[in-house]
């Protein structure tokens, strides 16, 4: 700022001054020249009568020889002509003055005369030429400065008369006075103006950005459910806060769903470990029959083979998450391993009244057999969760468009539209109540699995009606 | 002293009930919290262990309903929610024991003495009938100003016929809320217990407290 400023006054003041100069030196040139000029015309003269004088055969004078109210005459007569070719908005004034210092001739140009002190005239009068600038009183309060031209004229080395010219500095330094105000003061003022302006309007304009900048620092570390404030402004500026805002929604539930889903997680796993604790203590305080020490035996296996299905499930899904999955591949029938869930699954189908069938042809695949068969599980084993009393879970395997397919088709209770999005990501639980069993990490393992060998898995339902699952995977890859 | 466990894992449900049952309490249990609402509103327990995650309400919503509506019963929360965020906030909304799962049974009961004992300095204490005292916090019974040894077993049986005074009492409300009793061997330990505790409360009074009501159970009162 302070850098600019300096620049521009440096700046303002070279150009005044060049620009003074300049005024001065054209003024003064033009005083010159009409000096000349006045010079020339009487020169013209002189040499006109010279040449009358040779045809007249008279003696041609010199000047210092002529008469002085001759050359008096001359001159004037001169000046008269000049006036008419005078531009009158300059004004010169043009005097003439013999090798005395007396006035000859002066044109009317201004109203009043110029006296220049004698001490002046005579350095003028020793030949030398020089500009003077001189102030005329016009009466008690207005003054006048006058530039003044002295040209003496020799001839043969002596003076023979002074032509002066004057012209008022008035205008020039009126001219100068408004280049002084432009520069000085009417520049550094606008420029400020148009700083201050400049300011304001950015101020203004970002002042909503401001805001908005104010509300993305204030929100604290995973807190997403404050949102910036949007700006009214109907343009860029409210579709970026309206855009960002959105993008918190997002965050925030997904930070939420990861909340739920560590909740769910802690829940399910601390509730076998609790139940057996209690119904060991609680037995062990006094002495049972032997039917109920079985009992509680049998309750503790079952609650164990829970806890730990839980944590298998857990360590896989945490195996995917920091991609520390190692595969080994080997040519699998896909069939095989789907007939082998389907067999360690014919218990829980039964115990919830439910038909479970194995279907299709030989599948050969490569593949990780104990993927693989996590994958299946944990396809039928949702099927069957979903499905009510008396319904059907269909395995089958089979070639669809050079793809091993593997669907698991129930006719359960189905899966809406939302869900069908949500259903295999990392911590979605489609069912909102707990009352079936289960959490949210089955079919995200399924898609891990279904990934890691190049594979994908889709989801089809109607509401009410059932699901199918179906994975695919290319046929028999081999390694290269 | 009757206690209300709301808890919606039937396993753990269940092993909480027997033990506090073993140990004398009379029991209740609720699996969702509503229920555990209605049956806390109804106000005849001396104690309640209340999950947190239940369906239909949660138990941090029916603890702070009843201490909205002025319910001064002593509440331990039993949860697997153990984050100190989630004690404090359970403590905030009116529990005054946060117990987090898993636990061992013997520290519970003793939690579930200290809470009681908290509260009993300000309860009404003693039950009352004839002259009969019982008091629900030591389990000291008294008659005539004279004490009456029972066994845990005995004095649960009394302290809840005592608190359903003027009630016709079934033996399976007993099996229920006393002890368990498996109705299926046809055994008859319930009127054996009724009979050891006449033998020590009301003979050698002339107000006959424990009544037989032919063919539907039992009566205690006047």
């Amino acid at each position: 700022m302070g850098l600019f400023t300096a620049v521009l006054l440096v700046f303002s003041i070279a150009i005044f001054e060049q620009l003074k100069t300049d005024m001065y030196s054209n003024m003064d040139e033009m005083l010159v020249s009409r000096a000349e000029g006045i010079k020339g015309s009487i020169d013209a003269y002189r040499e006109a009568e010279k040449l009358e004088c040779l045809k007249d055969g008279r003696p041609f004078l010199s000047i210092f020889e002529l008469d002085k109210s001759e050359f008096v005459s001359i001159a004037a007569k001169l000046l008269e002509e000049d006036e008419k070719y005078d531009p009158r908005f300059l004004k010169f004034d043009i005097e003439l003055f013999d090798r005395d210092g007396i006035s000859i001739a002066h044109s009317n140009a201004l109203p009043y005369h110029i006296n220049i002190p004698v001490e002046e005239k005579t350095e003028a009068m020793l030949g030398n030429i020089f500009f003077h600038n001189y102030i005329i009183e016009i009466n008690d309060r207005k003054k006048n400065d006058m530039r003044v031209f002295l040209r003496p004229v020799t001839e043969d080395g002596r003076v023979v008369y002074l032509v002066q010219i004057s012209t008022s500095l008035n205008n020039l330094y009126a001219s100068l006075n408004r280049l002084r105000i432009g520069l000085f003061v009417l520049l550094p003022l606008s420029l400020l103006a148009a700083g201050l302006a400049g300011i304001f309007l950015t101020r203004f304009v970002l002042k909503p950005v401001d805001r908005m900048i104010k509300s993305a620092r204030g929100m604290s570390g995973l807190d997403f459910k404050q949102r910036i404030h949007v700006p009214k402004t109907n343009d860029e500026l409210q579709h970026l806060a309206e855009g960002f805002n959105e993008l918190l929604g997002r965050l925030d539930s997904s930070v939420s769903m990861q909340k739920r889903f560590i909740q769910d997680i802690t829940h399910e796993l601390k509730t076998p470990i609790t139940a057996v604790k209690g119904q060991i203590e609680v037995s062990a305080r006094r002495e049972r029959s032997g039917k109920e020490y079985r009992n509680i035996l049998a309750s503790t296996r079952d609650e164990m083979d829970r806890l730990g299905k839980i944590v298998e499930n857990l360590l896989m899904l945490a195996r995917f998450e920091s991609m520390e999955v190692k595969l080994s591949k080997e040519e699998v029938d896909l069939y095989f391993i789907a007939a082998k869930s389907v067999k360690n699954l014919r218990v829980l189908a039964r115990k919830r009244g439910l038909k479970l069938l194995m279907l299709g042809e030989s599948l050969l695949v490569y593949g990780d057999e104990m993927y693989l068969e996590s994958l299946a599980v944990n396809l039928i084993e949702n099927a069957l969760k979903y499905t009510e009393a008396k319904g059907t879970v269909e395995v089958r395997t089979m070639k669809k468009g050079g793809m091993a397919v593997l669907s698991v088709k129930d006719n359960g209770i189905g899966i809406g539209r939302t869900e069908r999005l949500h259903i295999f990501d990392r911590f979605y639980r489609a069912d909102k109540s707990r009352s079936a069993e289960g959490y949210g990490l089955g079919l995200s393992i399924v898609r891990s699995v279904a990934e890691a060998h190049g594979g994908t898995v889709a989801v089809k339902s109607t509401a009410g009606k059932g699901s199918e699952f179906i994975f695919s995977i290319p046929l028999n890859i081999k390694k290269d | 002293m009757r206690i209300l466990i709301v808890e919606d894992e039937k396993k753990i449900a269940a092993f909480l009930k027997r033990g506090f049952k073993e140990e004398g309490y009379v029991v209740e249990v609720a699996e969702d919290g509503l229920k555990a609402q209605s049956l806390a509103e109804a106000n005849e327990h001396d104690l309640i262990i209340l999950d947190i995650m239940i369906p239909g309400q949660d138990g941090l919503a029916v603890c702070r309903k009843l201490r909205e509506k002025g319910n001064a019963v002593p509440i331990i929360m039993l949860t697997a929610k153990d984050q100190l965020k989630n004690k404090v906030e359970g403590l905030d909304a009116g529990a005054d024991d946060y117990v987090t799962k898993p636990f061992a049974f013997e520290e519970l009961l003793a939690r579930v003495r200290a809470v009681v004992r908290k509260a009993g300095s300000g309860r009404a204490a003693l039950i009352k009938a004839d002259d009969l005292e019982i008091d629900p916090v030591t389990h000291k019974v008294k008659r005539g100003g004279v004490n009456i040894d029972l066994t845990s077993k005995e004095y649960a049986l009394l302290e809840y016929l005592a608190r359903n005074n003027g009630k016709v009492i079934t033996r399976t409300m007993i099996s229920e809320h006393v002890w368990d009793i498996d109705f299926d061997t046809g055994t008859n330990i319930i009127d054996v217990y009724i009979n050891y505790l006449r033998k020590k409360v009301d003979s050698g009074h002339s107000k006959k407290l424990i009544q037989t009501m032919r063919g539907r159970g039992y009566r205690f009162g006047l």
